[in-house]
């Protein structure tokens, strides 16, 4: 997928204005509080129909103006068609070449964005709520049905916690109710792992490439067992997996039963960011090595979607070079070179050392405005 | 101008209904005041009566205007084969195929603890009953296959195995006319798996 151009109106600080983008690399450059990054928030709009930095539609939409809009000319497979969105403070619609899409699902396969800002740093040491949504979410990008088995899994769960907070039922209904969870929640975890598969070995490679640290990876961390590492236990039903959850669950009913609410399964389970020797990295690693760690992920991450859906993802880089030093900062030139994707990278570096200016585009970016440097 | 009371009356009732809106109940309510007499009061009637007269059977739970329902009274009908459905709009279903020779058992809903619904606000316990005294040999459960109609559905598999009868649950796969290509991956697995020899 390749981002043609992108018609700003209104969006946080940026000026109202056409950017037409280089279907490879495009760099923004220009000092802090200019709008490089409100750009990017923009693009990744576009693709995700979510602020990167979880901000309210009344901070994105300029100050004074009732509605904001981004539109987009994106070609993939040869094919050019129009996305875009617009917010007020009571909403938001998106748009496919000019027609309203009500269901976010059917807009998002359309437009697939991967994005890196230095807050993700946050996702290594934060909450597993935080790992495991992007991981739902990139569960996503590669299998788009997985939104109806999140849905399912969600509604037996409610409908267990509702059971559990009755307190006075019979045996046997929440039987029936953790089978079905068991079944939903095996589907899950299944999809979770087999995109961790995907994701690790890329990791891997990212990680030498850029010579971060050794064995990064991504760990499943399940609430129902200690760990699942048997393959058997992923096979076509997933009846492996169904039977540890339903295990477990009935191990903790007794004390379900106190607290009212589901205690096990893919809601409960983490993701851990691990370094070798099986280091969960959110207690151990620096903030750099961290930000490695969520970097080479995300760049796997693109090269998973390409792979399932045969067409790379728009990779928006925020301040990515920032903490490199140069050797690093050239690897990294070199891995997005490799990569047939179409970038748009902030710096605040003038010269950003890790890619020439003759290859793509560079925009200077001041005071909301991109100009394009000759 | 205001409509006349009871013409106002008539549009708020009819736009009680499901699926209309004030222009629909507006124009139901001019043609039934154009309409020759006898078609309005047809229509009154017609709605007394149904509610007067529809109860439902006291073994299937199927609608009924006498003690037992259409089904239940025919001879015809195979005992040996008891079909779970979720409401008589389910059976009606199922019974508009033409091919089901057994009797039917309605739930009158499925279990959802989010409602307040549990097996005791269903007709499970009459369902028992009926499978030791009329010496059922297959339960078919066609309850839907949502989230709800599964766990109603392992809930009755649960309660009805020890009996040792056959319990069958409808098939799932591609709708007819249907393209594979169009199908998701969770039906097309089901269909793989349910697949038939030919």
């Amino acid at each position: 997928m390749r981002l043609v151009r992108a018609d700003l109106e209104q969006f946080r600080n940026l000026v109202t204005q056409t950017v037409n983008l280089h279907p490879h690399y495009n760099l923004l450059v220009g000092k802090n509080g200019q709008g490089k990054t409100n750009f990017l928030e923009a693009i990744g709009f576009l693709g995700t129909l979510k602020s990167f930095r979880a901000a309210s539609r009344a901070e994105i939409i300029r100050e004074g103006s009732d509605v904001c809009r981004v539109s987009s000319v994106i070609r993939g497979r040869g094919m050019a068609r129009s996305a875009s969105f617009s917010l007020t403070r009571r909403g938001r619609v998106q748009f496919l070449d000019e027609k309203k899409i009500d269901s976010p699902e059917e807009y998002l396969t359309a437009v697939r964005v991967v994005s890196f800002i230095p807050e993700d740093v946050s996702l290594v040491s934060g909450p597993p709520s935080r790992r495991r949504k992007i991981i739902d979410r990139s569960v996503f990008e590669v299998w788009p049905e997985y939104v109806r088995d999140y849905r399912q899994y969600l509604r037996v769960l409610r409908q267990r916690n509702a059971l559990l907070r009755r307190k006075d039922f019979m045996e046997e209904e929440l039987k029936s109710w953790n089978q079905s969870l068991a079944e939903c929640g095996a589907t899950l975890v299944r999809k979770r792992i087999m995109l961790l598969a995907k994701i690790n070995p890329i990791m891997e490679e990212v990680n030498n490439t850029l010579d971060l640290e050794r064995g990064t990876h991504l760990r499943y961390k399940p609430s129902f067992m200690k760990a699942i590492d048997s393959p058997g236990m992923l096979d076509q039903n997933s009846s492996g997996l169904t039977e540890a959850i339903l295990g477990k669950l009935e191990e903790v009913q007794d004390r379900e039963k106190e607290v009212g609410h589901t205690t096990v399964g893919p809601h409960r389970d983490n993701i851990v960011f691990t370094a070798c020797g099986e280091r969960d990295m959110g207690r151990y690693s620096s903030q750099g090595q961290k930000r490695g760690a969520v970097l080479s992920f995300k760049l796997a991450l693109a090269r998973v979607i390409r792979e399932a859906r045969g067409a790379w993802p728009l990779v928006l880089l925020d301040d990515v070079a920032s903490e490199l030093d140069s050797v690093k900062r050239k690897a990294l030139g070199s891995l997005i070179r490799s990569m047939d994707a179409q970038f748009i990278i902030s710096t605040t570096a003038e010269e950003p050392q890790f890619l020439d200016r003759q290859e793509g585009y560079v925009f200077r970016v001041e005071n909301g405005l991109l100009e394009r440097l000759q | 101008m205001r409509y006349p009371p009871s013409l106002a009356l008539l549009i708020e009732e009819l736009k009680r209904l499901p699926g209309i809106g004030q222009k629909n109940a507006q124009r139901l309510a001019f043609y039934l005041l154009k309409a020759p007499t006898e078609r309005a009061e047809a229509l009154s009637r017609a709605i007394l009566e149904m509610r007067s007269r529809i109860g439902s059977c006291a073994r299937c739970f199927n609608l009924a205007e006498e003690k037992l329902c259409p089904i239940c009274q025919d001879p015809g009908r195979q005992s040996s084969y008891l079909c779970v459905v979720e409401s008589p709009r389910d059976l009606m279903a199922i019974e508009s195929t033409g091919q089901y020779r057994g009797r039917y058992h309605v739930l009158t809903g499925v279990l959802s603890p989010m409602k307040g619904i549990g097996p005791e606000d269903l007709t499970i316990g009459d369902l028992v009953h009926r499978v030791d005294d009329e010496k059922t040999e297959e339960v078919i459960i066609a309850t839907n296959l949502d989230v709800e109609g599964e766990a109603t559905s392992s809930y009755l598999v649960n309660l009805l195995k020890p009996k040792g009868i056959r319990i069958t649950r409808l098939a799932r796969g591609i709708p007819v006319g249907g393209s594979l290509e169009n199908a998701d991956q969770v039906t097309l697995r089901m269909a793989l798996d349910g697949r038939n020899v030919v």
